[in-house]
């Protein structure tokens, strides 16, 4: 059996912004609403799920300025602009499980006795009807210049039932602007790839999810980022719904 | 008097086929039967008299050891819950083989509930599912299976 997962070295990302030092709790979470489903000749109460409710919430030390959690925060309490909420629960490895949620901020508190570490909570609403997405880490956080191509991953074909769920966090931008595109190919070497999605050019701090409609016979996904001379920081993750 | 149960390796499997095994990482199994209670008190009684109608259905919980590995406790229990898979779940008070005094107990449902990420800093991740019963399940005991 594997060892616990101590909760120690998580990343959660909003929007953009890395958030993770100003943490001490997070939680994610989906239920699906318990319609009942009971009929003549059922010997016991019987439920049926229906919508997802998900939703995030966290807490930690309260800090204003740039990049910190007030800054980030407050100008985005009661607004409808959905942002991405990504979470890494075992660090922000390539390849590694992610968890995403497009999410509104409709709760923020802090507040604490005289001599206290002010502390505050934040909790995120569900603003898209995915709900709560569980990815892979296809291209982790980290500053680089110029183009970069993330690591190809064999997340499966695209039934036309299904769908890709691609979500990107940039951190920074300067020097010019770096356009990031999602593409798929049948083989590990990427040789006949096809772009498949395209984010908005990022010139500085920005988001976005964009999601593919199957079918995609090509079951490898990448994402990739072409911005020559661009420095940047930018995370990514890939989830087939 | 028999000697008390230690709850210390207890089974429970959760799978969407019906051939299933204990599920791994279980660090607490509640299991609730009850019946509802139906009133059954009529002129004469000089009591409340309850008459057992269905069985509630309240949730089954299951509290897990976390673990994001490949194929492990996250990877299976979200392909359950997000595909909205329809499970068979059986509860044994002893990993061994079912008996007359290893009982099974057993039922079919859908797992309502999972957060994946809950806990603050340095904690060891768990999470707890429920399971609700679905139409055409109740919970049963067998000492067969």
């Amino acid at each position: 059996m594997g060892d616990p997962v101590v909760f120690k070295d998580p990343e959660i990302y909003l929007g953009g912004f890395r958030l993770t030092r100003a943490h001490n709790q997070f939680a994610m979470e989906a239920s699906f609403q318990e319609n009942k489903d009971e009929r003549f000749g059922d010997q016991a109460r019987a439920f049926y799920p229906g919508v997802m409710v998900a939703r995030a919430s966290g807490g930690g030390f309260f800090a204003a300025g740039a990049g910190e959690i007030d800054t980030v925060v407050a100008a985005r309490i009661g607004s409808g602009t959905a942002w991405p909420l990504s979470c890494c629960p075992v660090g922000d490895v390539d390849g590694q499980v992610a968890y995403d949620i497009e999410v509104g901020q409709y709760s923020y508190r802090f507040g604490a006795r005289h001599g206290e570490s002010l502390p505050f909570t934040l909790g995120h609403t569900l603003r898209d009807g995915n709900g709560l997405v569980r990815s892979t880490i296809v291209l982790p956080r980290a500053s680089r210049v110029g183009n970069v191509t993330g690591t190809g991953r064999q997340l499966g074909a695209l039934s036309a039932a299904q769908k890709l769920v691609a979500v990107l966090h940039v951190f920074a931008a300067t020097g010019g602007s770096i356009t990031f595109t999602v593409e798929s190919d049948d083989n590990a070497g990427f040789s006949s790839a096809t772009t498949r999605l395209t984010f908005t050019a990022a010139s500085g701090i920005t988001r976005q999810v964009l999601e593919l409609s199957g079918p995609v016979t090509d079951d490898r996904w990448r994402v990739v980022g072409t911005g020559p001379g661009v420095t940047h920081e930018a995370f990514a993750t890939l989830a087939i719904l | 008097m028999a000697d008390p149960v230690v709850f210390k390796n207890g089974f429970f499997a959760l799978s969407t086929g019906v051939a299933i095994t204990h599920f791994g990482n279980i660090k607490e199994v509640t299991l609730p039967i009850s019946h509802e209670e139906l009133d059954d008190a009529v002129m004469g009684d000089n009591a409340k008299v309850m008459f057992p109608g269905i069985q509630s259905g309240e949730a089954v919980t299951v509290r897990l050891k976390q673990d994001f590995t490949t194929g492990s406790v996250d990877s299976k229990l979200w392909t359950i819950f997000n595909g909205k898979k329809l499970c068979f779940f059986k509860a044994r008070a002893v990993n061994g083989a079912v008996s007359s005094s290893n009982p099974s107990y057993l039922g079919r449902g859908y797992v309502m509930n999972y957060p994946p990420i809950s806990g603050g800093h340095g904690v060891a991740l768990e999470t707890t599912i429920s399971i609700r019963l679905a139409s055409g399940s109740s919970i049963t005991r067998s000492t067969t299976t």
